[in-house]
């Protein structure tokens, strides 16, 4: 087992009244090793948080998460960054790209904090630039690229440390259709060569490229439907129907 | 008046962004409003001190083409905040034509505040630092009045600015699409280039510079030496900061250890922050040098003065006459001085019996030849030419008369006092008779010192005969010659030494014979000295503030424009894996770095400028080495103590806006 999600809760406290909002309750689920899971959830279904404990970003108020077996919830705080550069790769709905860096020395900035030989980063973008269509572009900067083009440096940079989880936020919502289609393939072609991955997002259409998909409603996860043999547009309207009954209509 | 209003909603609405433009014009205008209203002062007229008015209206200007530059540099940064504003506009349907009508408008508004505010603040100020700047001066007058003139120079000064800044609003806004007005704020930057030659260029400017301040001489040239050597050093300054540092980061990306995690980020976010601030940090810089250099030159010359009047004159009182009917051996004899002395004691009712008299040769200009056998044989009035040494000749029993011990001395021989430098000769050559060098005295009292440009030495003769005779030997030519004064200096009261300076000069006029009469008063040489550099005091202190705080509001802008990129990177680098700690140390180390660069650069600048620094002061009569280290080293710390508060207080905007999101 890979990531396993114990009985995890959130709760938010506003500053100044003592109101308090649950993000998260009572989340249990858990990931096996090569998995493409889509978490799905409406805005302020509490997708974001649940990421953002994933991605060790923010703490639960209850419950664990242990990647390996090892739980990365009570890591101190100093050896958080440690572990996020180490262990987990993330692509972002607004590519987080510096740009005072060009291209390469973007996809390199993991290793380069990791400490690694140069020999190590030349190797390792050999191979990923041409599985993502992006060796012409090493050495432009950020401002010269598409939104594609950005996302898929992201994913570069994503990979570069071989994580052992790659976290993605809403990694479509800044691309048109084509590009969308272009890196949900991608994604899938990632996923087929071992590389686990989860991400959350709204749409179905990105969803119905998962192997899996978590459905989450205010903090709870309600739903799951497995991909199968399914085509992506067979997997799409499924998980519309699961929507539509549980919204009430579609 | 609908553009009117939206004009006035603007400036409340997001007042948060004009504040620190407003902030600077205020500033300006008060500055300028300080300067103007004591330069043009009916009571400087009063005080007969009208030249401090000319050195006041020179610091003005300095100071405006300086505050009309500082106001552009704000507004700029205003109109970049305002663009996405005025962009919306555009798309929401208002023309071109109005935006700019409603631009201007804001910046009708903030004129009038700017004139408003700044006539209050300057009116409360301008009276404060008159205090300050009368009891400078030694005077006694505590009001100041105001004159129409001082109002209305801030008030054009003011208005020039905003009508140039009214242009670069026109023009920004009609040459921009709305969608670039839109998205003004955050436009992706390419690399900056590496310009090599540019980079040497600057460094060889700097250089030059440097050499030229370094071994300038004393002379005619000097100004515009100066001048050339510090125009050399801004503009390699610029380039400096524009294409060196720039350069060297090029340079660093292409080295071994660039992969490496602290090198790899500071190295490319300063590559991008010396783009955008190569500019500021020349200003911050030179701003800097500027100030440090008018405040050590303004104390120096407060602080050197009273030293120096009292070692020119070591008796209050010095009264002499010369006879000027016979210009070129003439002496008063004996009997005469006496005469007029006593003629003098009577009309004053002071006493002048415990004075001591003796005859002073001036302090001709000779050409020495070099050796241990120097030939004296002509004299000259240059100053820069090899070998010029002013020579005095003094007779023993003057000195021993004001208490030096001194060996006795043959008919030929004579003792060397030097002020500056080292004079080792054996023998003279005096214009034909041959002098014997006995040795050198060390340090002389009380007799009154000439503080020269140059080398200046005194030859102690056996007797006063003797010096009289040395003197008669000097081949004085039409150019330059000296008359032989009979002095008597002495030690008086105030009251005392001002009646007797009057009734001493009423009777060289009243004189039949062909006998002039000079005399001078300490008391009021002081004064006047006071006056003098009071003014320049004055001068320095309201200059130095002005390039203060003109730096002070660059860093300010500075920070804020570093905080808003900062906050993107820092997200950034914590989501890829950099620990908060982490990444906020390498940010301060890149702050740290900029904030120290242009005051490093300034006191290396101010070292270059050290020995030219030093050389002025000398011509003002200035000599004290020690002081003005120490006073350099005083100033320097003071402007490093200021500059850190300002950053301090400044970079706490910064820190705000960049912790806000993290």
């Amino acid at each position: 087992m890979l990531l396993e999600v114990n009985h995890l809760e959130k709760i938010f406290k506003t500053r100044f009244s003592k109101e308090t909002t649950a993000a998260l309750r009572d989340i249990d689920f858990s990931v096996e090793n090569g998995e493409y899971i889509a978490i799905m959830g409406e805005s302020g279904s509490g997708k974001t948080t649940l990421l953002n404990i994933l991605a060790t970003l923010e703490h639960p108020t209850n419950g664990t998460v242990a990647l390996n077996g090892n739980n990365i919830t009570n890591i101190k705080a100093n050896d958080l960054a440690k572990f996020r550069r180490e262990h987990l790769g993330f692509v972002f709905q607004d590519f987080n790209l510096l740009d005072t860096l060009n291209v390469r020395d973007n996809i390199y900035l993991p290793l380069v904090l990791n400490r690694k030989p140069v020999q190590m980063m030349k190797e390792r973008i050999g191979t990923l630039a041409p599985l993502l269509n992006i060796s012409e572009l090493l050495n432009k900067q950020p401002f010269e690229l598409s939104g594609g083009q950005k996302q898929r440096v992201a994913i570069a940079r994503a990979l570069m440390t071989q994580p052992d989880l790659i976290l993605g936020d809403e990694p479509t919502a800044a691309l048109d259709s084509k590009n969308s289609d272009r890196l949900l393939n991608l994604f899938e072609q990632i996923n087929d060569e071992g590389q686990t991955i989860l991400m959350v997002t709204h749409s179905s259409v990105v969803a119905s490229h998962a192997k899996r998909v978590l459905f989450i409603k205010d903090g709870m996860i309600y739903h799951q439907l497995y991909r199968a043999e399914r085509s992506t547009s067979d997997f799409n309207k499924e998980i519309n129907l699961a929507m539509g009954s549980v919204l009430g209509g579609n | 008046m609908f553009y009117l209003k939206l004009a006035q909603r603007n400036i409340r609405k997001s007042f948060k962004n004009f504040a620190p433009f407003l902030l600077a014009t205020i500033m300006m205008f008060v500055l300028n409003f300080i300067l103007a209203s004591i330069a043009f002062s009916p009571q400087l007229d009063k005080l007969g001190i009208k030249s401090v008015s000319v050195v006041l209206i020179i610091g003005q200007v300095i100071l405006i083409p300086f505050s009309i530059g500082i106001e552009i540099y704000a507004y700029r940064f205003l109109l970049k905040k305002r663009s996405r504003e005025f962009g919306l506009y555009d798309i929401l349907g208002l023309g071109k034509a109005q935006i700019i009508v409603v631009a201007l408008f804001e910046l009708l508004f903030l004129l009038l505040a700017t004139v408003l505010l700044g006539t209050i603040a300057g009116v409360i100020l301008s009276k404060f630092l008159f205090l300050v700047f009368i009891a400078l001066i030694g005077g006694n007058y505590f009001n100041l009045t105001f004159s129409m003139l001082g109002f209305a120079m801030p008030t054009i000064v003011a208005l020039t600015a905003f009508v140039l800044l009214a242009v670069i609003s026109t023009w920004t806004i009609h040459h921009h699409s709305s969608l670039a007005l839109l998205h003004s704020e955050n436009q992706g930057e390419r690399e900056p280039k590496s310009r090599g030659f540019l980079a040497f260029l600057g460094v060889l400017l700097l250089v030059v510079g440097y050499y030229m301040a370094i071994t300038v001489k004393i002379g005619p040239s000097l100004v515009t030496t100066f001048a050339g050597a510090v125009l050399l050093v801004i503009v390699g300054t610029y380039l400096f900061y524009v294409a060196f540092t720039i350069w060297y980061l090029k340079r660093q990306k292409r080295g071994r250890r660039y992969y490496q995690p602290e090198k790899f980020i500071t190295t490319n976010a300063l590559l991008y922050r010396m783009k955008q601030n190569a500019i500021g940090l020349g200003n911050i810089t030179i701003l800097v040098t500027m100030a440090i250099v008018t405040l050590v030159t303004t104390v120096m010359l407060q602080t050197g003065l009273k030293q120096t009047v009292i070692s020119n004159m070591p008796f209050t009182t010095e009264l002499s006459a010369m006879n000027t009917g016979d210009t070129h051996v003439g002496n008063v004899s004996e009997e005469q001085f006496k005469s007029i002395l006593s003629q003098t004691e009577k009309k004053s009712q002071v006493n002048l019996k415990k004075g001591i008299q003796y005859v002073d040769y001036g302090t001709p200009r000779m050409i020495l030849s070099s050796g241990k056998h120097v030939t004296i044989n002509h004299l000259t009035d240059s100053y820069n030419k090899a070998g010029v040494t002013t020579v005095q000749v003094v007779s023993r029993d003057t000195l021993i008369k004001l208490g030096n011990k001194l060996p006795k001395l043959a008919p030929n021989d004579v003792l060397i006092h030097n002020y500056s430098g080292h004079f080792n000769a054996e023998t003279i050559n005096w214009f034909g008779q041959l002098l014997y060098v006995k040795g050198q005295t060390t340090n002389v009292k009380n007799y009154p010192t000439q503080s020269s440009i140059g080398n200046s030495m005194m030859i102690v003769a056996q007797n006063d005969a003797q010096a009289e005779q040395l003197y008669q030997r000097i081949k004085f030519d039409a150019n330059s010659y000296t008359i032989p004064r009979r002095t008597l200096i002495t030690n008086l009261s105030k009251r005392g030494s001002k009646k007797v300076v009057k009734a001493f000069k009423a009777e060289g006029k009243s004189s039949v014979s062909p006998i002039s009469t000079s005399a001078v008063d300490r008391f009021a040489l002081l004064q006047e000295a006071q006056v003098y550099t009071g003014g320049f005091l004055f001068i320095g202190f309201t200059l130095g503030l002005t390039f203060i705080i003109g730096a002070a509001l660059i860093i300010y802008y500075k920070q804020i424009a570093e905080g808003e990129q900062d906050k993107e990177a820092f997200r950034i680098l914590q989501e890829v894996g950099l620990s908060k700690k982490e990444v906020s140390q390498t940010i301060n180390s890149q702050i740290r770095l900029l904030f120290f660069m242009p005051i490093v650069v300034a006191i290396v600048h101010f070292a270059g400028a050290y020995m030219m620094v030093s050389k002025i002061i000398n011509a003002f009569g200035i000599t004290n080495k020690t002081l003005m280290l120490s006073v350099s080293g005083g100033v320097i710390l003071l402007i490093a103590v200021l500059y850190y508060i300002i950053y301090k207080i400044t970079s706490r905007s910064y820190v705000n806006i960049v912790q806000r999101h993290v």
